[in-house]
């Protein structure tokens, strides 16, 4: 399962948003995803990916996509 | 001179009893009891009365981010009253005002919140908007609509008396034409708990029978039992109900509040009379016109003393014939919602005639004899006509609230 599908399925089980919805490359808010969610979400994905998101991400990312790709790079840099 | 009269054309419930208002009533009148016996790690257990079911499914799940338990109670009981109004939505938002009493806030949030940041854990991100005092007020703003003024009253356990009060002012005031009034308390976690244990206030849960774990007036009593809930009320202008042919369940006919200045904690005669004077005043009202309280009576050892003597000393010779109960013996204390829930009541005795009872009670206190307590069983009192309801808190301020029947 790569890094788009886990977050997919993080946001369908945290905030019972269809899959089929959580297009990656729509922005957030097309599913309802304010930023309070995402900051709920991004402390999700801390604890699940074992993980420190940076406090700008919150802004700078608007896709989930977007919050992929930071989440391999974060995860390369720990395992390297 | 007296106030101008607010009608009371909504109610809505989020209590130990239920949330179905004839559910609820029958049940209060019947003297069950929604106390139960609660467990918590680390602490003697309590008996505390709970609001059953799945609170949370007020709202999907997606809805759910920055919202709690008290906020979601409120929710549920506010929309219900407005379902009760049958108002669906609003001609101007603007002139809808929200006053929404509770004591804490967001306890169960700061109480996890706080619980994994000292277990070396991370506070969660959405700490501060949940747990804020005035969460609640703004999550029924937001989903009921309400644009006009939207404001929280934390004054303990006259919180949402308190809110009461203000609505019915800003309505003749003018500043709306619609005020969703009540309040909302959860705060039945450990830390919460823990803190009323250690102010040696609370009864313990009775070996016999832990539904009678809270005694007002009896000569047992044993001290106060926590509750949780929410109430709301829909009010509006008496010009407006009648214009409007609004079905309007009781008058909200005036309202006294006061301050002690004496003590934190100890209830004070003089405070008491003062309010119950200013609620009578206000409701161009002689004493002898009331025909039932309902009363604070917590069932500490000092509180229901004294609410009688100032009910007698008020009273005087009509206090024999003045009907008394307090419903806590039902569903307990809550807080910073009892003033809602407990006008509820209030307003539905006026409407169906009948009096709710201190469940569970026998043998009066001394100390709180001279009225005309209704004990055990509720009892119909078809010439009611007005009533009040009393909430006395910590702090100090105390809050009266007399209703009229509608016909």
């Amino acid at each position: 399962m790569n890094s788009i599908e886990r977050l997919q399925d993080l946001i369908h089980d945290k905030f019972d948003v269809d899959k089929s919805k959580i297009d990656p490359d729509a922005p957030f808010a097309d599913y309802d995803i304010d930023s309070l969610t995402l900051a709920e979400l991004i402390f999700a994905i801390e604890d699940e990916f074992h993980v420190n998101v940076p406090d700008s991400a919150a802004t700078s990312i608007t896709t989930l996509r977007g919050l992929a790709q930071l989440l391999d790079e974060l995860t390369s840099a720990q395992t390297a | 001179m007296s106030m101008e009269r607010v009608g009371v054309v909504g109610l809505g419930l989020s209590s130990p009893l239920g949330a179905d208002i004839d559910t609820a009533w029958t049940r209060l009148l019947a003297g069950e009891s929604a106390i139960e016996r609660m467990a918590l790690e680390g602490l003697p257990d309590i008996a505390a009365a709970r609001v059953q079911g799945d609170v949370a499914s007020v709202l999907p799940k997606l809805q759910q981010v920055g919202t709690e338990r008290v906020s979601q109670m409120a929710l549920g009981a506010a929309r219900r009253a407005i379902d009760d109004a049958g108002c669906g939505s609003w001609p101007d938002a603007e002139r809808v005002g929200l006053y929404l009493g509770t004591g804490i806030g967001g306890a169960a949030t700061l109480d996890a919140g706080y619980a994994a940041l000292y277990a070396g854990k991370r506070i969660p991100p959405l700490s501060v908007p949940t747990g804020m005092v005035n969460a609640a007020a703004a999550v029924l703003a937001l989903h009921c609509d309400i644009r006009g003024p939207v404001l929280t009253y934390a004054v303990a356990c006259a919180s949402s008396a308190v809110a009461l009060a203000e609505a019915a002012h800003a309505l003749r005031r003018g500043e709306i034409d619609v005020a969703i009034a009540g309040g909302a308390e959860a705060i039945l976690v450990r830390g919460t708990i823990a803190a009323w244990q250690a102010l040696r206030t609370l009864a313990p849960p009775e070996e016999a029978d832990v539904g009678r774990s809270c005694r007002p007036f009896s000569h047992d009593r044993t001290g106060l039992v926590l509750g949780e809930g929410a109430a709301f009320f829909v009010l509006q202008r008496e010009d407006d109900c009648l214009r409007e042919g609004r079905r309007v369940r009781a008058w909200l006919a005036g309202s006294g509040i006061s301050c002690d200045a004496s003590h934190l904690t100890n209830p004070d005669q003089r405070g008491q009379m003062s309010a119950l004077r200013r609620a009578l005043a206000a409701a161009g009202l002689q004493p002898a016109d009331v025909g039932y309280c309902n009363a604070h009576g917590t069932a500490t050892l000092a509180g229901d003393p004294v609410e009688c003597a100032a009910l007698r000393e008020v009273w005087a010779d009509a206090a024999p014939a003045l009907r008394i109960s307090s419903t806590k013996a039902a569903h307990g204390h809550l807080l910073g919602a009892a003033g809602a829930v407990e006008a509820a009541w209030t307003v539905l005795a006026l409407e169906r005639g009948e009096i709710p009872p201190t469940a569970g009670v026998h043998t009066l206190d001394p100390a709180c004899a001279g009225l005309g307590h209704v004990l055990g069983q509720g009892e119909r009192a078809a010439d009611l006509r007005h009533a009040l309801s009393n909430s006395f808190a910590f702090g100090g301020t105390n809050a009266s609230l007399v209703f009229s029947k509608v016909n």
